[in-house]
């Protein structure tokens, strides 16, 4: 829940303002290499994407362990596989495609004689309705900025999941680690304003809002993803390895998901 | 019920070992303290030359019967001088004594040989008492006193986090602890998240914790008790007492409504961190209001001779206020009614009815106006009875019934908000128990306690309750009626304890516990939060049992100057709850399905040294020990350390008088660290690292060790007026202890991961004053 999580985080910053920090030394023990896949397909045009990589020691100065010579498909549940294509090294493509939404797709990855497989079910498009912002004066150690509220009409009768992107000037923002992700849970079948925990914007941005509708999987993973990498105060005291939709220890996740995309320039707006 | 008829067995056992030997009687009454009345509980009494001896209980009442004669008795108790009488025993006789508490001049003067021995004579091991008096000079954190941070500083028990009012006992997780105010169990003990207590030691007697021997009246939790009492009020005169200090303050206000028959005793405290916040240079922060308070009550009225009533209630929040655009609030409700009733001079009674609450509710305004909130209720009704059976045998019995309500969540959304509104379904549940217990002077030297308690607890209606399978997905759903039960669980919980006497000056005792625990907290972070959310046992969660053995060596040297003891313990925990990776807690009516089940196993040995008297007093605890827990479903079902698993604790507490009006104080804590999960590699998603795991706890935090000074300075003691100041200085040296360690990105060179370690108090400096006058 957002909002317990950002009441926790206020009541333990006022505590941290007076905290220090200092650099360690560890030793980690090492462990085997394992496959990561990130991969992901939408209802728009392609290329879609497919990262093969393995895991490096912690401390390690290679961060890219990336991996060559995969055999990466994508299907339909009742579809014939297409096949990507490696572009770079553990960069796989697939051009000129596209997924249609209310399907099953499964993706299948052969690396070092092992098969791993996923499956993620592609839902329609939540179109965006409207977008506002209203300032934010700060408060303890959040920052103060514009705040972007993103309307839209939750799809009765179903579960469904959302995940929103941010791009200011063209670029993905990602830097506090926030994932904003939302589970109609307490909204359903409404028009709810989804917002932002940390992040800000600035008035000179020009802002892309990408409204994503994600399957309950890729909710999964990804807030699991968030709760070992966001804000360090929510982290969980138990930290373990996000849930993956791959079978056979994989690491990572498969996301099929359509999304509809609005941007504004800051400025423009507030003069209005 | 194989429980009820084992119960039945040992009573008659009891009853029937009744002596046959020459006449005796009866003496018994009250202990209270001398100045104000109260009654004072702990207090030894025994016949010189002989074996005879008795405590008294927690209302100061005691009964002794001995062979007809004449002797002398005598009353001890630490903090108040001894005290000898003459009795011509020929009938049964009531006597009640008033103690006087040992002044300045006589802690300072030799007057040993005649010091309370409790610690070898009782039956109790693993037992920690501690008086707010006793311990009103050691160094405070933030100029608060708190008896939970003072009970950190004892062997066996370890604290939750930096600066953290939660305790882990032997291993046992936060909620095994059954804390209680005046009987009445409080569900949330800590306020600021965890950095205070609750407990105001202003409006404290006493508190005794118990980690070992848990005696058969208590139960509900399987690793300790922590019995707390209220001050009843001075019976003779009013007296004000009051703390002013940097982030709170508290008054408290007690005296006789009639004398020497009734009293009250009220007492508040508050903090001030928000006015704090008025100073902040940006609006929102001065905008915004942060504090707690506490409230205790308590009456008192001795209706006659055989009858007494006290009536007590806490009140404590925890508020917090940003502009009007979202509050959130959190605290508990106790009430306690109890009669003592003494039917005759070996039959005591104590019938109570208890009330505890504890909610959380927040308030968010604007296009979300929606209104959250969580609440856990209990009613209670407890019978306790005490037979003084004869000179040899003690026999307590009784039983207490709970109505536990749980509201684990509930949405109210406003008209027009974005939000809907949503109940997750309340349980409701009765949980009962029956329980004797006998403690028997076999010999001169052996003592046994020998008790069963008969604990269960019922699922009730109404309700929706839910079947699930193997991966934890809903088959069915039925419904429940008013009064329908729906599952029954518990069982018979054995408890034993021995002392052998190895003489006057040492004892070795024993003990075995089992306790089964029906309600459980579910949390995802270290240390408890106010949204933390209580579970009761259900179809699908079975109750947590533990079973536990200890052994100790008690030794007291120097006519009791030193108290020594070594205890060592194993504990077994069945049926220890974690739950699934991504596990959505709150507002989940299905919870159960995302629960898994393990076990546990901890065991340790401890080390105490006390020195009680004399211008120099305090103790140093040593602990070794090692919590364990394992789960199918963690850490590929491989054992792993608990987060509280600590091998080594350490800890020195000294008081030192340097003048009548100058006392000084230090402590020193040193522990290596808790087990902690780190990551064993990395990897990238979305051109970020991710910290790869692969054991759960398979790391160390850095060693803890900080020191901290203390001061009181006694500006004015007169009979009329009292003042002191106390100055405080938390982690002297200025220690940087490892708050958390986090895994990130270089903040310049994003190509390099680095571990961070965030401390969070350097040396923090207090100062409070305190007053008291008559």
């Amino acid at each position: 829940m957002k909002t317990f999580r950002f009441i926790s985080i206020l009541l333990t910053g006022i505590f941290l303002l007076n905290s220090c920090e200092k650099v360690l030394e560890f030793d980690l023990s090492e462990s085997k290499e394992v496959v990561v896949i990130e991969a992901s397909i939408t209802s728009n045009r392609g290329p879609f994407t497919v990262l093969v990589s393995k895991t490096s020691p912690y401390f390690g100065v290679k961060t890219n362990n990336l991996v060559s010579g995969a055999k990466v498909s994508v299907r339909a549940e009742k579809g014939n596989p297409k096949y990507f294509t490696e572009t770079s090294p553990g960069v796989y493509k697939l051009e000129k495609t596209i997924a249609m939404p209310g399907y099953w797709y499964i993706i299948e990855v052969e690396c070092d004689g092992v098969h791993y497989t996923a499956r993620s079910f592609l839902n329609e498009i939540v179109p965006i309705m409207d977008l506002t912002i209203s300032y934010f004066d700060g408060f303890g150690f959040f920052e103060s900025g514009y705040k972007i509220n993103c309307f839209m009409r939750d799809p009765a009768d179903k579960e469904n999941y959302y995940r929103i992107k941010y791009y200011v000037n063209g670029n993905s923002v990602d830097d506090t680690g926030e994932i904003s992700l939302y589970s109609d849970k307490l909204f359903g079948g409404k028009v709810v304003g989804l917002g932002q925990r940390s992040l800000v914007f600035s008035a000179d941005d020009t802002l892309t809002v990408e409204l994503q509708a994600i399957d309950q999987a890729a909710y999964d993973y990804f807030t699991t993803l968030e709760s070992i990498s966001g804000n360090v105060l929510e982290q969980t005291a138990s930290p373990s390895n996000p849930i993956s939709n791959f079978n056979n220890g994989a690491l990572g996740y498969f996301s099929a998901y359509s999304f509809d995309r609005k941007t504004l320039i800051l400025k423009d707006f507030l003069k209005k | 019920m194989i429980g009820a008829r084992l119960i039945v067995t040992l009573l008659l056992f009891v009853v029937c070992s009744g002596g046959f030997a020459q006449q005796k009687y009866t003496f018994s009454g009250t202990v209270s303290d001398a100045s104000s009345g109260e009654d004072l509980t702990g207090a030894i009494l025994s016949v010189q030359n002989t074996n005879y001896s008795t405590i008294s209980n927690s209302y100061g009442f005691y009964s002794l019967t001995v062979p007809e004669g004449d002797f002398k008795l005598t009353i001890r108790l630490i903090g108040y001088e001894n005290q000898t009488v003459d009795i011509k025993l020929h009938s049964n006789q009531v006597g009640n004594f008033k103690m006087k508490e040992i002044s300045y001049e006589l802690t300072n003067t030799e007057i040993r040989g005649q010091r309370a021995d409790r610690n070898i004579s009782s039956l109790e091991m693993g037992s920690l008492k501690i008086n707010p008096k006793q311990t009103e000079n050691i160094p405070v954190f933030f100029g608060e006193r708190d008896l939970i941070k003072t009970l950190q500083l004892m062997p066996g028990v370890k604290q939750a986090g930096e600066g953290n009012a939660g305790f882990y006992v032997r291993g046992g997780g936060l909620d095994q602890n059954l804390i209680l105010l005046d009987e009445a169990p409080v569900y949330n003990a800590s306020h600021l998240l965890g950095f205070f207590s609750v407990f105001n030691s202003e409006a404290i007697r006493d508190a005794n914790l118990l980690k070992g021997s848990i005696p058969a009246e208590y139960g509900g939790r399987a690793s300790s008790v922590l019995d707390i009492r209220m001050k009843e009020g001075n019976l003779k005169e009013y007296q004000t007492t009051g703390n002013v200090g940097l982030i709170s303050s508290n008054l408290s206000f007690e005296g006789p409504i009639k004398e020497e028959v009734s009293s009250f005793m009220v007492s508040g405290r508050r903090t001030y961190a928000d006015l704090f916040l008025k100073l902040a240079p940006e609006k929102d922060l001065r905008d915004a209001s942060l504090y707690f308070y506490d409230l205790n009550m308590k009456v008192n009225f001795k209706l006659n001779e055989t009858n007494r009533l006290f009536v007590s209630g806490y009140l404590g929040r925890d508020k917090f206020r940003m502009q009007d655009q979202f509050g959130f609030d959190w605290g508990s409700k106790t009430a306690t009614i109890r009669l003592n009733h003494t039917f005759n001079e070996k039959l005591f009674a104590n019938s109570s009815f208890i009330y505890s609450d504890y909610s959380y509710q927040i308030d968010i305004a604007g296009d979300n106006d929606v209104l959250l909130g969580s609440r856990i209720q209990d009613i209670n009704l407890k019978q306790d009875f005490s037979w003084y059976l004869n000179a040899r045998n003690t026999l307590k019995f009784g039983g207490n019934l709970i109505y536990h309500k749980i509201v684990p969540g509930e949405i109210e959304a406003a008209p027009g908000s974005a939000y809907n509104s949503l109940a997750v379904r309340p349980r409701r549940a009765i949980e009962s128990s029956l329980y004797v217990a006998n403690s028997q002077q076999i010999s001169d030297r052996l003592q046994i306690y020998y008790g069963l308690r008969l604990a269960l607890f019922s699922n009730v209606g109404p309700g929706d309750f839910y079947q699930f399978d193997e991966d934890g997905k809903l088959i069915q759903s039925i419904s429940y009626d008013h009064f329908s039960w729906v599952k029954t669980q518990g069982g018979p919980e054995p408890r034993l304890a021995l002392n052998y006497k190895l003489g006057s000056q040492s004892a070795v005792k024993a003990s075995y516990n089992r306790i089964y625990q029906f309600i459980h907290l579910l949390s995802n972070s270290t240390s408890s939060t106010p949204t933390d959310v209580w579970l009761p046992s259900s179809d699908n969660v079975k109750p947590q049992i533990s079973d536990q053995w200890s052994v100790g060596w008690f030794r007291n040297s120097k006519t009791n100057l030193f108290e020594t003891s070594i205890e060592a313990y194993y504990k077994n925990l069945q049926n220890q709850i974690d739950y699934k990776n991504g596990a959505d807690l709150i507002f989940n009516s299905t919870v159960e399905a995302e629960l898994v089940y393990g076990r546990g196993w901890a065991y340790g040995a401890e080390l105490l040294v006390k020195k009680n008297y004399g211008k120099l007093t305090g103790w140093m605890g040593y602990t070794w020990s090692k919590t364990m827990r394992q789960f199918d479903q963690i850490n590929d079902g491989n054992a792993f350390p608990a987060r509280q698993d600590r091998r080594h604790d350490f800890s020195v507490v000294t008081m030192y008088d340097l003048s009548r009006k100058v006392k000084i104080s230090a402590v020193w804590v040193y522990n290596t660290g808790n087990a902690v999960t780190f990551p064993s590699g990395k990897y990238i998603i979305e051109g970020k690292p991710v910290s790869y795991y692969t054991q759960r706890n398979g790391y160390r935090m850095p060693d803890y060790h900080r020191l901290d000074l203390g001061l009181t300075w006694i500006r004015k003691q007169t009979a009329k007026f009292e003042s002191s100041w106390n100055f405080s200085v938390y982690n002297a040296y200025g220690r940087e202890n490892a708050y958390f360690i986090s895994f990130r990105q270089n903040k310049e060179n994003p190509e390099q991961t680095e571990a961070v370690q965030i401390s969070l108090f350097k040396v923090i400096p207090s100062v409070s004053y305190k007053f008291k006058f008559k």
